[in-house]
């Protein structure tokens, strides 16, 4: 479809332009009329999404020109939207309008370039997410609505747990969750959950409930992230909780800490002794001695591979 | 029944009339051509692809472009066997889901460098600049060394190149049975076939399109007739459900039919991803399990199992390779210090005193060298 661009004279009326609004409320009236309309800087501008449109266009630079829709889409997304503004159901039916417009040019190169204007995936990745949209629940799209939650998160997620009940988790997820924090949680459930999966012969649907069941006893939003990483990394967490039980055993005097390599990739530990002269070393020194003889029969976890061994 | 069906192919302009060229097409058959002059505009034009399986529907004939012999980067903290690759091949349409040629090739198409004299004039080079330095060579980096070679015919080149020039080793490095121009010539001696090996499960569940553990051995069996020299690659060793004795077949399996001293080298690496990859798994084969098992970010930004699963997996496959043969060349890729003293207890450069990577290449060479019915 090749739609006329030529600048607006007097004559012309505007459709559906509903003048200075939000751009959300600009792109509803669009969606309802296959329209774009609005006013910017006293420029405006209509885009007519109809195969028997020869209607008015105003604004490019360029004035007379034959363009097709997805460049005219492409011009007026880049000059006169703000992304950050379009919410993700008004993302998608603006790429559903599009993908609905016959073309006998490839989607790679129509509509693609364009998903990154309206802050949704490029590529095939962004075709697959909008075939997968509506599938959503309608939990899932909420939270996608308002910005809790990436769309690549979510459509992974989605792609990944679809076989599961998934907003039982998403019921549980605390509400102060940082955007980051929220993805983060969405790709540890779905890891856990497969990985829980491929190692049982255990029914779907009882999976999520028993990660569910040791979730909502979270006492708070760092309570429910300590629990999601104990489920998810239980032999890396057992492991460092082992070892700093092991250091707090000792009563090392103030100024003493010891640190390993934070995944015990590395056999060496390493202890920083801060200390105000060579008489308050001797002192510190005497005291850590003393406190290591007291724990001559426990197994020395400092010797990493002993930390490791253990089952 | 690996995908190679080319929609399409571009040629450089630079290289149409190449003779390779023109022997590639004739196996191509009737085919949609295109040609352009820069590789640069041509990917930036073209839409991105993400799948393999897209990435293999495009065949771009092309110049080798850059550093033609690349010594493999190892990674940070973590010990390197000096090998040395060359980019023949970019893209590859058998489907591994763990693939990392996924988090790093920006190409939407298959590359193949036809210009193999190229790669002949720097390996002369190389030979002329270092006289008598041992190194090892594959092509199989970014690609498998002979899944197009019916198109190609390059093994039969290398196997030309090579044969006499004895501080070479070559490698190809396979998941496929494309042997058939191999076998029609005995191996000059210093080359190496390298089969990736795994328990079948591994295969059916992350190797879409490679061959069977039994048509790979087969392979190997008949390689082995022809004097080839057989490389296993344990990699990546992945952390399954009855591993050991997933393992423990499979490793018997091989041995029922090849014998310790056909072995020129056996590599062990356990699963490892980078973030880029790790995005590109997810969306492309969602079906894999492989990432949800517990993996910690280690010094080369590169995750891997925690420690004691990965040592664990390794000293248990050891175990089973020296339950067939004490003496069989196994060494660990891209792992640290640390991890080869949990399970192989060596770290190769203390061996003799020499630099590491020197103790690895002569172990190497000593054994592709070694003739049959000399080891214990
Ligand atoms: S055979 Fe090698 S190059 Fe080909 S898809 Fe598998 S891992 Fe990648």
């Amino acid at each position: 479809m090749k739609i006329n661009i030529v600048p607006l004279e007097e004559n012309h009326k505007l459709l559906n332009c509903p003048g200075n609004v939000q751009n959300n409320e600009m792109f509803s009236s669009i969606l309802n009329g296959l329209s774009f309309g609005f006013k910017k800087d006293n420029r405006q501008i209509i885009l007519l999404l109809r195969n028997e449109s020869s209607e008015v266009m105003e604004v490019l630079p360029e004035g007379n020109e034959t363009v097709n829709v997805f460049t005219a889409v492409n011009f007026l997304l880049s000059n006169f939207v703000n992304k950050n503004k379009i919410d993700i159901k008004t993302a998608f039916q603006i790429i559903d309008t599009l993908f609905n417009i016959e073309s006998d040019v490839p989607v790679q190169k129509t509509i693609y370039p364009l998903f990154s204007l309206l802050g949704w995936l490029p590529s095939k990745k962004g075709e697959d997410a909008y075939k997968a949209f509506p599938n959503f629940s309608d939990k899932l799209q909420a939270m996608l609505q308002n910005k809790k939650v990436a769309l690549n998160d979510a459509f992974l997620f989605h792609l990944h747990m679809t076989d599961f009940s998934y907003n039982e988790i998403l019921d549980l997820l605390p509400e102060n969750l940082s955007f980051s924090e929220a993805n983060l949680s969405l790709k540890m459930v779905t890891e856990i959950a497969q990985n829980t999966k491929s190692n049982s012969i255990q029914k779907d649907t009882s999976l999520i409930s028993e990660i569910a069941k040791k979730l909502s006893s979270a006492k708070d939003k760092a309570d429910f992230m300590n629990t999601l990483k104990k489920l998810r990394y239980p032999k890396v967490s057992l492991l460092k909780e082992r070892f700093s039980d092991y250091i707090n055993a000792f009563k090392f005097p103030g100024g003493v800490s010891v640190t390993t390599d934070e995944l015990f990739e590395k056999n060496t530990v390493n202890m920083t002794i801060s200390f105000t002269d060579k008489n308050n070393l001797e002192k510190k020194l005497a005291q850590i001695s003393e406190q290591l003889k007291k724990q001559n029969d426990s197994t020395d976890y400092f010797c990493i591979e002993n930390l490791l061994e253990e089952k | 029944m690996i995908p190679i069906a080319f929609k399409k192919v571009w040629i450089e302009n630079k290289i149409a009339n190449h003779y390779k060229t023109k022997h590639i097409l004739s196996k191509l058959g009737d085919i949609d051509i295109d040609y352009f002059d820069d590789l640069n505009t041509l990917i930036h034009n073209t839409p991105t692809v993400f799948h393999p399986k897209d990435r293999s529907k495009t065949l771009v004939l092309s110049a080798i472009r850059g550093e033609i012999l690349r010594k493999c980067p190892g990674t940070h903290g973590h010990l390197c066997c000096n090998y040395h690759i060359i980019n023949q091949y970019i893209g590859c349409p058998i489907g591994c889901s763990y693939c990392i040629l996924q988090g790093y090739l920006n190409q939407p198409f298959t590359i193949i460098n036809v210009d193999i004299e190229s790669i002949f004039e720097e390996l002369e080079n190389f030979q002329r600049n270092y006289p008598g330095k041992q190194i090892r060579i594959g092509t199989g980096e970014l690609g498998d060394s002979l899944v197009y070679d019916h198109l190609t015919n390059f093994s039969e080149d290398f196997l030309e190149f090579f044969a006499g020039r004895n501080e070479f080793i070559f490698e190809f490095k396979t998941k496929t049975t494309n042997i058939d121009l191999l076998l029609k010539h005995r191996s000059p001696g210093n080359i190496v076939v390298g089969f990736s090996v795994n328990p079948d499960i591994v295969r059916i569940n992350e190797e879409e399109f490679s061959a069977t553990l039994k048509e790979r051995i087969d392979a190997a069996t008949a390689l082995v007739n022809a004097g080839y020299k057989i490389a296993l690659h344990f990699d990546p060793i992945v952390s399954i459900a009855n591993a050991e004795q997933e393992y423990k077949q499979t490793i018997n399996f091989i041995f029922s039919q090849l014998k310790p001293e056909d072995i020129a080298w056996i590599s062990l690496g356990t699963f490892r991803y980078t973030n880029d990859l790790k995005s590109m798994m997810e969306y492309n084969y969602p079906k894999s399990s492989l990432l949800s098992r517990e993996f910690v970010l280690c010094s080369d930004n590169k995750f891997r199992y925690f420690r004691p699963e990965r040592t664990n997996l390794y000293k248990m496959v050891i175990g089973f390779l020296h339950d067939i043969n004490e003496d069989l060349p196994i060494y660990l890729c891209m792992e640290s210090p640390e991890v080869w003293m949990d399970t192989l207890e060596i770290l190769p450069g203390n061996c003799s005193g020499c630099p590491q990577e020197e103790t690895m290449d002569l172990l190497f060479k000593r054994r592709v060298t070694l003739k049959k019915g000399t080891q214990n």
